[in-house]
């Protein structure tokens, strides 16, 4: 009926594969800055990047990070990143359990985000929606993790 | 009359069934629905007097009657797909002093402010398919807040079925958010028809596909106990009824057996077969019992009971099929009225040996209401409104057989009358009935006032604002 599957698939494990983001071959690198916003200032997040939409769809990612959380805000930094199209994903564990809390019928009960701010129906966001293009240089995404824009 | 399941079934076939039996169905036209289909004003309606326009206001009669329903449906390219997913409205009708005011104001809900923000319909909702650029992370984010209102403590909760209560100020009608019941409990369906125990309690069900969550409420609102239990089918359950001791859930034959948009769409009508009812001992889920009935349709019970036989009983509005909902619920929105006939005043009987019967009247109607004293409890009384071919509010009393009718007339569409008690009474007949009525002649919302133990007399009082209001679904009433 409403998130059920499609979101219980976001449950993070942290199986991210553990492959650097970085490519010492690439002439030109950017760094990204992702700035969180809207945040409860407790537990941690946990954040998720991913290069290619069968990884986001998989859940295989290219990184992951976790980031205790003690503002509101919080700012998680990439150096020498590939130039190229990337999705983050991410939820406030805000119990600090480690996993992505849900109701009895599957639904987040703990604040979940994306990259561009994109907003899923009835599950995650699209690659679509999230996908953003890193360039050479600065890069920053800015993602408001508090739910209602 | 009593009838078991293999006759009634038989009687339906051969009467061309419930809707044959309504008072001169065919040859009324049908109420014009659509003035109570229109947009309420965005900014509401400041609280205002109402004119008495008949009668005047018994002595002893003070305080509000809340009011809730569907009061938005269209911008300018895009409307609603079903009258049910219109943004809450909720109504204030005052009385005090032997004057009556009139407010409203929308919920100020997520879905609502999305949607004005961009000047469209956006949600996906019950018969909404909704934008295909709609972002849907929780339920409460379609949650529409526009079936009923209860107060719990000092708040006046707006209900939605699929998703949380969000809470008002009773004073001003704003808006300060969703209710949350429990943490790990966020988001979790809660009809809009609990149900409370004269000590209080409140219990209530979620429905999720053959799923439902039931809610043991505080009288303050807090969370005693939430269990989640499994259905027999995937039934539509808009309303279900307790006794003191047991939980009655009616599942009737119009299942969701697919995933679509709009949901609607995924109900399927299944007159092969019966209309379940699933009795659950208060004190242990475990323990329950399934009684079977002929299929046939319902949206409201009236409230149940049970007696010293261990037979239960609830009454309930009936129609043959689900026209209504997955039809001309939706063709309203574009005006047209479609052809539903009223529903049957029914009592459907649950006998301790497992069989079930069901007991016509020949009262036709909806929006059933009971003293709320008694709520679970035995009693004699039930009021429908009848807002069809005719415009009546009747009532039923099922003890005697007798039954009192008030007919406002063509142009009145008859809302949810509730029952009220008098100050220092104890009776069912000693109570008034308050509720509203849409006059689409004079263009106006009315309010009435009648006596309980004298319906067909008329209203004792009538007031009328100067403009008209949507129509409601649903109401409570706080005593000054």
């Amino acid at each position: 009926m409403f998130l059920r599957t499609a979101l219980l698939a976001f449950a993070f494990a942290t199986a991210a594969i553990p492959a650097a983001i970085s490519d010492a071959w690439a002439d030109e690198t950017g760094d990204v800055t992702i700035q969180l916003t809207g945040l409860s200032p407790q537990g941690q997040v946990m954040l998720q990047v991913f290069n290619s939409e069968s990884g986001y769809g998989s859940g295989q990612a290219l990184t992951a990070r976790r980031i205790p959380i003690t503002t509101g805000t919080a700012t998680v930094a990439f150096e020498d990143v590939v130039p190229g199209q990337y999705a983050v994903r991410l939820f406030h564990d805000v119990n600090g359990n480690g996993e992505l809390d849900t109701n009895p019928f599957g639904i987040p009960t703990e604040p979940f985000a994306f990259s561009n701010n994109a907003r899923g129906r009835f599950g995650p966001a699209s690659w679509a929606d999230a996908v953003f293009t890193v360039n050479a240089g600065d890069n920053t995404q800015t993602i408001n993790v508090g739910g209602q824009q | 009359m009593s009838l078991s399941r293999r006759s009634l079934l038989s009687a339906f076939a051969a009467a061309g069934a419930l809707a044959a039996a309504g008072p001169a169905l065919a040859t009324e036209p049908q109420t014009t629905w659509s003035p109570g289909l229109d947009n309420a004003p965005a900014e509401g309606f400041n609280e205002a007097a109402m004119r008495l326009v008949h009668g005047r206001a018994p002595r002893g009669l003070e305080g509000a009657h809340f009011r809730n329903g569907p009061g938005w449906f269209r911008y300018a390219d895009s409307a609603t797909g079903h009258w049910f997913d219109g943004d809450g409205f909720v109504q204030r009708f005052a009385i005090a002093d032997g004057r009556a005011t009139h407010a409203g104001r929308f919920v100020d809900t997520a879905k609502r402010r999305m949607e004005q923000r961009e000047q469209r319909i956006i949600a996906p909702g019950f018969g909404t398919a909704g934008a295909p650029d709609a972002a849907v992370q929780s339920p409460d984010d379609i949650n529409a807040a526009n079936t009923s209102v209860m107060m719990v403590g000092d708040e006046l909760w707006a209900l939605w079925e699929g998703g949380s209560p969000t809470r008002l100020d009773p004073r001003t009608l704003a808006t300060s958010g969703i209710r949350p019941l429990r943490a790990d409990l966020a988001g979790m369906p809660f009809t809009a028809h609990p149900k409370v125990e004269p000590n209080g309690r409140i219990w209530n069900l979620g429905i999720y596909g053959q799923r439902a969550i039931v809610w043991r409420l505080s009288a303050d609102g807090a969370v005693e106990d939430a269990q989640i239990l499994n259905l027999p089918s995937r039934s539509y359950i808009h309303d279900w009824a307790v006794t003191e001791r047991h939980l009655v859930i009616p599942l009737q034959p119009w299942i969701h057996e697919r995933m679509t948009a709009p949901m609607v769409d995924g109900f399927v009508w299944r007159d092969d077969q019966p209309f379940r009812v699933m009795v659950l001992d208060k004190n242990d889920y475990s323990n329950r019992r399934i009684y079977e009935l002929p299929a046939m349709f319902f949206f409201h019970t009236g409230d149940a009971w049970e007696d010293a036989h261990g037979t239960i009983r609830f009454d309930l509005c009936v129609t043959p099929n689900a026209q209504f909902v997955s039809q001309d619920a939706r063709s309203m929105i574009s005006r047209d009225v479609g052809q539903t006939p009223s529903a049957e005043l029914v009592m459907a009987v649950l006998r301790p040996n497992g069989q079930a019967e069901l007991q016509r009247s020949t009262v036709f109607g909806e929006f059933p209401q009971t003293d709320r004293r008694r709520q679970g409890l035995s009693r004699d009384l039930v009021v429908v409104a009848n807002d069809r071919a005719v415009s009546t509010l009747e009532m039923m009393n099922w003890r005697t057989g007798d039954t009192s009718r008030f007919n406002f007339g063509a142009d009145q569409m008859v809302q949810e009358h509730l029952f009220v008690p008098k100050p220092g009474r104890g009776g069912e007949h000693e109570s008034w009935l308050v509720g509203a009525t849409l006059n689409a002649r004079e263009n106006a919302t009315e309010l009435h006032v009648f006596d309980a133990a004298a319906v067909s007399d008329g209203p004792l009082a009538t007031w009328r604002s100067p403009y008209r209001a949507p129509l409601g679904f649903h109401s409570t009433w706080r005593g000054a």
